[in-house]
Parts: C-alpha cells; sequence; structure tokens
C-alpha cells in the first residue's frame, strides 16, 4: 500500500504524543508535519527515504496521530512559504546529524554493512541502529578531518539494519525498549554471518580503545544484570547469549590478524565507494557540461536568429521607407517631365537611383531625362550663343558654344563651338575642329546627310578653327572642299590667301 | 520503596549496607558497631546468640559457639578444610546425611548454611531496625574464589534468613565497585583482598560504569585464621616450654589463647609488641595454676606468617601471569580485609606490584558497600553499574579413565554456557549418569564434585544413536545450571541431581519454615518483654496503692470485693510472666490498667473527702 502523494495530512490534535510507541525517526516525522502538507511536501521534508518515511506515516496514521485531510488548502502562498522554511531547517538537520553521524562513525557506534537485513515477514522498512552517544572523540587513524564528512565512508552507515517495527515477534509489552528488541532480532537472525565488530556494533577498525568501549556498552545492552527483574519474554536467552558472544567478540578483536580482513574489507569498500562516487561525479559533471554547452549553443542560435530578424526588419523598414522616396522622386520626376523640366526630372530620377541604384527602368529613364535635359540646355545655349553672334558679341557667344557642344555635341554645335573659341583658345578649337570633323564625316556616310550648303559652311567653321590652331593644311583642305561646293565664295578665297600668306 | 541491602558475610565479621539517596552507607548494628562478628552460639538456656554476645561468652561456652563458619560452608565432610577445622575448632563437627559437614552445638545439629542463616537473619533484623521497613531481598557477597558449592550453600543460608539472595557477588569485585562507585575512572586495578579465612585476589578494567573482572584467583583457606593459629601455636608451645604443661586438651584455655593471639596480631599492626596476659589460664589436676605472660613483637609475628603472605604474594603472581597482564598496565592496588592493615602484607603488596596500595577504601566495610551498589545497580534503574565477573574455576565433567574434561574455562566471563554431546554406549540405554566438577586439575578426582547429573527417560535405541545436548551455565552468580536436549527429537531432557553436598530441597524447607517460626518467636519474645515490663511497671504501681485502697474500702462487702478481685488480677499477671505467654499477659495488662484506674480513683477521692 502506498500513500498518495497529494494526499493531504494533518497532526491530529490533542493526541499525547509521548503515550505513543513511537521511535525517534517517527517523532521527527511528526515534528516535520504543520498545518496541512501534502505526502509529497513530507516526504521533501523529513529528510529519510520516501520508503521510510511513507512507513513512517502509514504507522502514525494507524496510531491516530496524523489524520488526512480532506479539503484542499485555504492560501496555497502561506503553505509554499512554510515548506521552503521546513525544507531549509530539514537540510540543515540532516546536515548536522551527517556530522554527529561522522563523529560516532569515528569513535564508536553501531553500523554493519547491508545485506544482513532480517528476512521479516512483512517487507518492512529497515531503519537504522540508534545511534548511541560516545564520548570517544579520537578520531581513527586516518580518517579524514572531522570538519567535513566524506560521504564515500561506509561507516557514516548503520552497522546493522534493525528488523522491520512490523515484526510479528516484537512485543511492546516486555521490559525492554521496541528499539532494542529490533536490535536484538536483528542479531539474533543475522546470527550466523555477522562479524565480531558488528556484533559489538561498531564498524572495523585497529582502535583498540574504540573496541573496548563497544564491548562496553554492548555489555550494557546485553548483560542480563541490565535488565534484572524485568520481562523479557522470548528474549532472555538471545540477551545472555549475545553477551556471551560480544565478550568472544571482544577478545576476538584483540588480534590484529582477526582484525585486519574486516578493517581491510571496510577501506575497500570505502575506497571502491569513493571510486564510484567519483565516476558518477565525472559522468555527472560530463552530461552537466554537455548540457551547458547545448544550451549555450541554443542560446546563440536564439540570439543569431534574432539578430537575422532584428536586421531583416530594418531592411524592411528600410526598403519600405525607400520604396516612398523612390515613388517620391519619380512622382517629381514625372511631374517635372509634364512641366517639360527635364533637368529637374533627370535630378529626381539620380535621386531615385541612389536610394535604388539597381533600378534598370529609374536609370534609363534617369539617362533619357539627362540627355534631354542637356539636348534642351546645348539648344539654348547655342540659340542663345547665336544671338550674341547676330548683335556681334561674339565674346559672349564663345562659353555658350563651348556650353552647347558640351551639353550636346552635334555636329553643328561643335563646329559652332570649334570656330567661336578660336581666338581664345586655339588648341580647344583644334579638339573641337576634329571632333566635328568625325562627325561631318559619319553624317555624310549617313543615312541623312546635311546638305551641301550647310556643310560647306560648318568646312568653314572648321577650317578657320584649324587654322587658328596653326593646322594649314587640315584648314585648306577644309576650304577646298567648300569651293567645290561653292567655288566663288569669297570667305573662302581669303582663307585660302590668309593661308597662302602663311 | 523497597530496600535491597548488601551483606558481606565475612569469615570473622559481618557487615550489612544500604544505597541510600545515592550514597551506599553501613548500617550499624545494635551495639553501634559497623560490623558484627561472625559467631553464633547457643547458650546454656538453648537460647541462640549472635554475634557480639556470641562473642562475649566465647570463652566460656567455647564448645557451642560457632565461629568461622564460613571456612565449612559448601564443603564436603572429606575434604581437607573439613578436616583442618575438625583439628582446631572447639565445637564439634559432625558428618551430615550427604557427606556435608554439620556443626552439633548442644545436641542440636546445624547445617553449615543455618549456621550462617543465624547471622544473616541477625544482619536482617539490623537492617530493619535501622530503615524502618521489612528487608526481603539482599547481595551477598562470597570469596571470588568460591566454588559453585559454596556458593549455592551461601545463597541457601540467605533463602534460610528469609532473604531472597537476588545476586550473590565476589568480594573483591564488590571492592572495587565501592572503590570506581560515582567516579569516572578508567582503570585497571588490581583487589587483594585478604579476609579472615580467605585470599582473593582479582584485576578489574573499570571504565564507564563498567567493572570488569579480567582475572580472579585466591585461596580459600588463607586469611587471618591462618596467622592466628601460628601465633596461637607458639605460645602454646612457649607455654608448655615454660610450664611443661600442654593445654591442648583444655578447650576453654584454647579459646583464650586463640582470643589472645587476634588480639595480639591485631595490636601489631600498630605497636611494635604486643603483650599476651592470661592470667589463671590453666589448673592442673592437682589443682596448681598457671599464668600466660608472654610478649610479642612484631618481628616474631612476621617471622611466624611470612610464609603466609608469601603465599598470596605467589598466587598474585600467578593470576598476573595467567591472565597475560604486565605489572606495568595496572593503575591501582586495592587492599580489603581486616589482614591487610598488617605492615608487612602492605609491605609486600607495595613490593610486589610496584604501586602505593590504595587507600582509600575502608577495608573491612568496603566490601559490603559494594555489595550494596550491587543491589542498587539491579534493582534502581539510576544506578548505572554493570559488574562483568568471572567464573574462578575451570567447569567440567568427568570423562572416560577418571579424567576431567573442562567445557567451560576459568576466568570465563559469566554468565556464560557451553554444550556437550553425549550419546549412549549401549543398546537401549535409558539414562546416562553425568558428573560435573569444578576446578583446574586433570584428574577428575582432585577437583570438587558439584553434583551427578543422571539423563534418564531416553529413547531406546541402538548405542550411539541416541545424541543428547547438556548445555551447562554459569549465571551472573556463578551458579551452574544443568540442561539437556535430545538433539533428534529436540525434546527436552529431564535432569535428576542426586548428589551435592549442600542441602535438599525439602531440608531447605524445612530450615525456611523454622527460621520463619524462630522470626515469630523473636518477634514474640520481643513482644512479650514490652508487656512484661509494662505489667510489672503496673504491678508495682497496683502494691503502692494498695494499704491506702484497703484502708479506706475494706470496711464494706463491695469493697472487699473489690479489693480481692485487684488481688487476683496481680496474681493472674505475675502467673503469665511465669508462663511467658505474649498474648494471655496482654490481656492482664488491660486489667491491671483498669485496677490501677479504679485505685487511683478510690485514693484521689478519699484524699479529697
Amino acid at each position: 500500500m502506498s500513500l498518495a502523494r497529494t494526499l493531504r495530512l494533518a497532526v491530529v490534535p490533542g493526541v499525547r504524543f509521548e503515550t505513543l510507541p513511537l521511535d525517534p525517526q517517527a517523532f521527527f516525522v511528526l515534528s516535520r508535519i504543520e498545518g496541512r502538507p501534502t505526502v509529497a511536501e513530507i516526504l521533501g521534508m523529513s529528510a529519510l527515504s520516501a520508503a521510510q518515511t511513507e512507513a513512517i506515516l502509514e504507522r502514525l496514521l494507524e496510531l491516530g496521530a496524523l489524520q488526512r485531510v480532506e479539503e484542499p488548502m485555504p492560501s496555497r502562498p502561506r503553505v509554499r512559504q512554510s515548506t521552503q522554511e521546513l525544507r531549509a531547517q530539514a537540510q540543515d538537520r540532516r546536515r548536522r546529524m551527517l556530522t554527529q553521524q561522522l563523529g560516532q562513525a569515528r569513535s564508536s557506534q553501531p553500523t554493519p554493512p547491508q545485506g544482513t537485513t532480517a528476512p521479516s515477514p512483512r517487507p518492512a522498512q529497515p531503519t537504522p541502529v540508534p545511534s548511541v552517544p560516545s564520548s570517544s572523540g579520537a578520531p581513527a587513524p586516518g580518517s579524514p578531518d572531522p570538519g567535513s564528512p566524506d560521504p564515500d565512508d561506509p561507516r557514516l552507515e548503520p552497522v546493522l539494519a534493525l528488523v522491520g517495527e512490523a515484526d510479528p515477534r516484537l512485543d511492546p509489552s516486555l521490559g525492554l525498549a521496541v528499539d532494542k528488541q529490533r536490535l536484538l532480532l536483528a542479531l539474533e537472525d543475522g546470527r550466523d554471518e555477522l562479524t565480531p565488530f558488528q556484533i559489538l556494533g561498531i564498524h572495523p577498525t585497529h582502535d583498540l580503545k574504540e573496541i573496548r568501549s563497544a564491548f562496553r556498552e554492548a555489555s550494557r545492552r546485553f548483560h542480563p544484570d541490565a535488565h534484572h527483574g524485568r520481562e523479557l519474554g522470548r528474549f532472555r536467552e538471545p540477551l545472555s547469549r549475545l553477551f556471551a558472544e560480544a565478550k568472544t567478540a571482544y577478545q576476538t578483536l584483540q588480534s590484529e590478524e582477526a582484525r585486519a580482513p574486516l578493517v581491510d574489507a571496510l577501506e575497500q569498500e570505502h575506497q571502491r565507494r569513493r571510486r564510484v562516487r567519483q565516476q558518477r561525479e565525472a559522468a555527472r559533471q560530463a552530461a552537466e557540461e554537455l548540457r551547458r554547452r547545448r544550451e549555450q549553443e541554443q542560446l546563440e542560435q536564439r540570439r543569431a536568429a534574432r539578430d537575422a530578424q532584428r536586421v531583416q526588419r530594418e531592411r524592411d523598414r528600410l526598403a519600405t521607407a525607400a520604396q516612398g522616396k523612390v515613388a517620391e522622386y519619380l512622382q517629381a520626376a514625372a511631374d517635372a517631365e509634364n512641366m517639360d523640366n527635364f533637368a529637374r526630372a533627370a535630378n529626381n530620377y539620380r535621386l531615385a537611383l541612389q536610394v535604388s541604384p539597381h533600378d534598370e527602368e529609374i536609370r534609363r529613364r534617369w539617362e533619357e531625362a539627362r540627355s534631354i535635359a542637356r539636348r534642351r540646355r546645348a539648344k539654348d545655349a547655342f540659340a542663345r550663343a547665336c544671338t550674341y553672334v547676330e548683335v556681334g558679341h561674339h565674346n559672349e557667344a564663345v562659353p555658350l558654344f563651348l556650353e552647347a557642344a558640351e551639353a550636346d555635341p552635334t555636329l553643328e554645335h561643335l563646329a559652332h563651338a570649334a570656330d567661336s573659341v578660336r581666338q581664345q583658345d586655339p588648341a580647344k578649337a583644334r579638339d573641337l575642329a576634329i571632333e566635328a570633323l568625325r562627325k561631318l564625316t559619319e553624317n555624310e556616310r549617313g543615312p541623312a546627310p546635311l546638305r551641301p550648303g550647310v556643310v560647306a559652311d560648318l568646312r568653314l567653321m572648321i577650317a578657320r578653327a584649324f587654322l587658328a590652331a596653326g593646322q594649314g593644311e587640315s584648314a585648306r583642305q577644309q576650304v577646298l572642299l567648300v569651293q567645290r561646293v561653292r567655288p566663288k565664295d569669297p570667305e573662302a578665297r581669303a582663307l585660302l590667301k590668309t593661308l597662302k600668306v602663311t | 520503596m523497597e530496600y535491597v541491602v548488601g551483606i558481606d558475610l565475612g569469615t570473622t565479621n559481618t557487615c550489612v549496607a544500604i544505597v541510600e539517596d545515592g550514597v551506599p552507607t553501613v548500617i550499624p548494628n545494635k551495639g553501634g558497631y559497623k560490623t558484627t562478628p561472625s559467631m553464633v552460639a547457643i547458650s546454656e538456656s538453648s537460647k541462640r546468640l549472635v554475634g557480639h554476645i556470641a562473642k562475649r561468652q566465647s570463652v566460656t561456652n567455647a564448645q557451642n559457639t560457632v565461629y568461622a563458619a564460613k571456612r565449612l560452608i559448601g564443603r564436603r565432610w572429606d575434604s581437607p578444610a573439613a578436616h583442618a577445622v575438625q583439628q582446631s575448632c572447639p565445637y564439634t563437627v559432625v558428618e551430615g546425611p550427604h557427606g556435608d559437614v554439620r556443626i552439633k552445638l548442644r545436641d542440636t545439629v546445624y547445617a553449615i548454611p543455618e549456621i550462617s542463616a543465624f547471622i544473616l537473619q541477625e544482619m536482617k533484623l539490623v537492617a530493619e531496625q535501622y530503615l524502618g521497613a521489612p528487608v526481603e531481598r539482599a547481595v551477598i557477597t562470597v570469596p571470588a574464589y568460591f566454588n559453585d558449592n559454596q556458593r549455592q550453600a551461601t545463597k541457601d543460608a540467605g533463602r534460610i534468613a528469609g532473604l531472597d539472595v537476588i545476586r550473590i557477588i565476589n568480594e573483591p569485585t564488590a571492592a572495587a565497585l565501592a572503590y570506581g562507585f560515582g567516579k569516572d575512572l578508567e582503570r585497571k586495578v588490581a583487589v587483594y583482598d585478604l579476609g579472615g579465612g580467605t585470599f582473593d585476589i582479582s584485576i578489574l578494567d573499570i571504565g564507564r560504569g563498567v567493572f570488569e573482572v579480567i582475572s580472579t584467583a585466591g585461596d580459600t583457606f588463607l586469611g587471618g585464621e591462618d596467622f592466628d593459629v601460628r601465633v596461637m601455636d607458639a605460645l602454646i608451645q612457649g607455654f608448655a616450654e615454660k610450664t611443661g604443661v600442654d593445654v591442648a586438651d583444655d578447650r576453654m584455655a584454647l579459646q583464650r589463647i586463640k582470643d589472645a593471639a587476634e588480639k595480639a596480631r591485631c595490636e601489631l599492626s600498630v605497636a611494635r609488641e604486643a603483650l599476651v596476659d592470661l592470667p589463671f589460664l590453666y589448673t592442673s589436676p592437682n589443682g596448681q595454676t598457671y599464668h600466660m605472660q608472654e610478649s610479642i613483637s612484631r618481628d616474631t609475628l612476621e617471622e611466624l606468617t611470612r610464609d603466609l603472605v608469601e603465599r598470596t604474594i605467589a598466587i598474585c603472581d600467578k593470576t598476573l601471569r595467567d591472565a597475560n597482564i604486565d605489572k606495568g598496565d595496572l593503575d591501582d592496588v586495592i587492599l580489603v580485609g581486616g589482614m591487610t592493615r598488617m605492615p608487612l602484607v602492605q609491605q609486600r603488596v607495595a613490593e610486589f606490584f610496584g604501586l602505593e596500595p590504595c587507600k582509600g577504601v575502608h577495608p573491612d566495610e568496603v566490601v559490603a558497600l559494594g555489595a550494596s551498589i550491587q543491589a542498587a545497580a539491579l534493582v534502581d534503574e539510576s544506578v548505572d553499574v554493570l559488574l562483568l565477573d568471572v567464573t574462578p574455576h575451570s567447569l567440567g565433567i568427568m570423562i572416560v579413565g577418571g579424567y576431567f574434561h573442562t567445557l567451560i574455562d576459568q576466568n570465563t566471563t559469566v554468565p556464560t554456557s557451553a554444550s556437550h554431546i553425549f550419546t549412549t554406549v549401549r543398546d537401549n540405554q535409558t539414562s546416562v549418569k553425568i558428573l560435573v566438577l569444578q576446578g583446574e586439575s586433570d584428574k577428575a578426582a582432585d577437583n570438587e564434585l558439584l553434583g551427578e547429573f543422571i539423563l534418564s527417560g531416553l529413547r531406546k535405541a541402538p548405542k550411539g544413536e541416541v545424541e543428547i545436548e547438556v548445555t551447562f551455565s554459569i549465571s551472573a552468580d556463578g551458579l551452574v545450571s544443568v540442561a539437556a536436549k535430545d538433539l533428534e527429537t529436540g525434546r527436552e531432557q529431564s535432569i535428576t541431581v542426586t548428589a551435592t553436598s549442600g542441602l535438599t530441597e525439602d531440608e531447605l524447607q524445612e530450615l525456611v519454615e523454622s527460621s520463619q517460626h524462630y522470626m515469630v518467636e523473636v518477634r514474640a519474645s520481643e513482644e512479650f518483654e514490652r508487656q512484661r515490663q509494662q505489667a510489672e511497671r503496673l504491678i508495682a504501681d497496683v502494691r503502692e496503692l494498695f494499704p491506702q485502697v484497703q484502708a479506706v474500702m475494706s470496711g464494706t462487702a463491695f469493697g472487699r470485693d473489690a479489693i480481692a478481685k485487684a488481688e487476683g488480677v496481680v496474681e493472674r499477671a505475675e502467673a503469665e510472666i511465669r508462663n511467658q505467654d505474649a498474648r494471655s499477659l496482654e490481656e492482664v495488662v488491660e486489667s491491671l490498667e483498669r485496677t490501677l484506674n479504679m485505685f487511683r480513683g478510690v485514693v484521689s477521692k478519699t484524699g479529697l473527702s
């Protein structure tokens, strides 16, 4: 039978615990119960094994010291807090118990290895031998520092497990404490395999003083005089026999040969446990390490994902923003185009292209608008230059011709620019003339050649530019070509004269 | 609360103690002495005398005064000890019906436990008077070297005296208990106990309230008495040399010399010289009187008894060697028993152990105190003392060839037990006889026979098939018991004790009854004595008033009648006093009181008129 972990228990008020046949563990468990904790909570704070605690709880229920509580707790948080407190207390207590036990284990106390549990008809939970206080504080040679309990020390365990509390042979009516009866039964049951140390109730040691002390304690437990005049029932005979056995054990343990194998076995067990624990510890640490690393990785992955997301979001946000900007610019450009202001349109297309530089459509439109804007500007400059020329302001016309040639290097613009700049910058004039000549040649070979009269005018201009640049021969060629079209052209003649002079 | 006393039943002196409020205290006797001589006498009027009274009359009534009964308790008639006592004692020793020793005093034969019981009974009375409550239970000490027969006999003595002896403990152990009680000692000590009749040496390991005896040995026939005999012999010899008179046949003279020897021996413990002055010691048939006037020096005494002291030292030495104990391991030596006052003993003990003997215990009282502590430890939970004693002798059985087969070694801590399997040697054998002995000799005959046990009612089977496991147990008292079991059937086998040196159950029962009867008598005689004193006082008062009353009342018939009645009452009272009938006397006392009142009334009225 087992108790539901969620079952709540409470101490029955008004029960006089001192009148109940309880052992110290049961009292301890009872003392832990405040309010209406659940079985699970009690298990957590009892500092005993779960099965043991459960057995004790069952017993307490049986004895009527505890009752089942049906309704749930009114205020949960309060209980939680008190549970925590209790748990802390229990931990503290356990620590102290451990320290104390260590002290006892070093001096003299019952504690045989496992495996000697008495076979009892009911699967009762073995509980440890009640600790018998001992004042001999001399630590056994080689024992660890008393301040730090060695968890691997098998001497921390009871020398001998008592028989279960429900053993039918126990008789509380006898003049012998039930715990003592349990010890006696355990000793009797394990009779044939007990070591002398177990009979004396101590862990193997070479310390003769401890052995003597244990024998004295054992004498107090077993000698018939210690129970003089009390009803001992079936225990009378075992007591006498156990006393004799304790005496024999004591005598046996005087010899080192008798002690050595037992002490060695203890030491080996100690070493084995230490090894096992170390291995376990190492494994645990490795697992812990692995877990930590995995956690770290997961953390990093999460962080990276978060970063990527953020970047994406930013990017999206920016893209959205750019889209708006581009649209704005494009709108402005379109507006400008509608207003026939291609320069402004080109500027807006450029801005849009800066935001979205890979948009070929925008680039195309930008280039288109720009070229239109240039041509317009060239045309405008050319027109204004022509106006200056007509009124005789040649010098004012020069930069305008140059601007037109630059903005839209058409044959006409180049030729006029070369002609106009020939006085101020002959080198430039020559470059422009060469370019114009190249275009003229292209045009002549192209599908829509200019009229010969126009071409002659242009050639004259080129010739003047060449002449200014000192390239007489080129100039002469052009003049000659002009004379082919208009043989009597005065300007051409004048030019030829100049050329001959030079 | 029920009292359990501790009694040191010594060879020469007995002492009773009790733990009161955690403090062991010696109970003084009626005379105010802390110890009572272990002497019993039967007076000329067949009255039983115990203690100091017995001692006082021992010279004049030597033949009917028993001293040192302890030397005979549990002894067999054919033992050398009994023989020796027979030689040296003025009282008559006779053989009992079971080969035991008995003492004949004024035509009545007493068993030794009975004599001891007289002493115990006296101690019981002393304790009851002191405590004002009945004392039913006691712990009694015996020399550690006592064997089972002696212990059993001592226990019987207690039973006869109306005491439930809850434990027999060893004297040196008791002494150690008193020495270590209430102190948190962790020591190894030797107890050297040289008493009036026995010598014991015990080595104990004391620690945390556990008194563990490691080893014990002794001599139950070596004590102050032997020292006295040496002095006595010397005195007699000296007397013979001086006067040519041999007093060996004169029991009264011998008793006087014995007393003087004892006194001189005690004196010499403090003085260098003691004077023995016995005037009119001997009167020859021709009427010539001889006086003894001898002076003994301490050196002479030591010369005479040195070998006895050396014997004790030899036993100590052997004990230590047998138990493998180094003298250097001992922390203390405790001296117990009156004899240890002797300077030679102290000196030799100190020399041997290399330790100055412990002076903290009273050698005469410490044993009784220890017994009372053990009593308290048994019945009182708050007294946390545990005694682990050993059996002083090996226990065994006689095997083929008259050899002794040891089952339990000496110095084994008690309680202990050992088993031995017996088989039948003949077909259909139905009984097996087992001789149980105690002792250290290989030859059964040299050891003390405890008893003959007969395993009877065995099932019929071919020889060797019946296996009987006999378990010999020694209790914490050091008493032996035997149980047998058929190994095959598991049936408990009946055992009959056919021969012991002690008393049979019937005899014991009879003695217990007569002792109870005696106690009733003692109580009745005390009561009678009280009544008698009261009656005599009343009679005297009545007589005093008689003339006056007669003068007033003899004038009337009524008055004369009253006077006659008063005379009758007085006469009856006197008769009852002579008859020693307490009950009737009680009635008469009432009548006397009425008469006296009446007389007083008459006198006062006439005085007024």
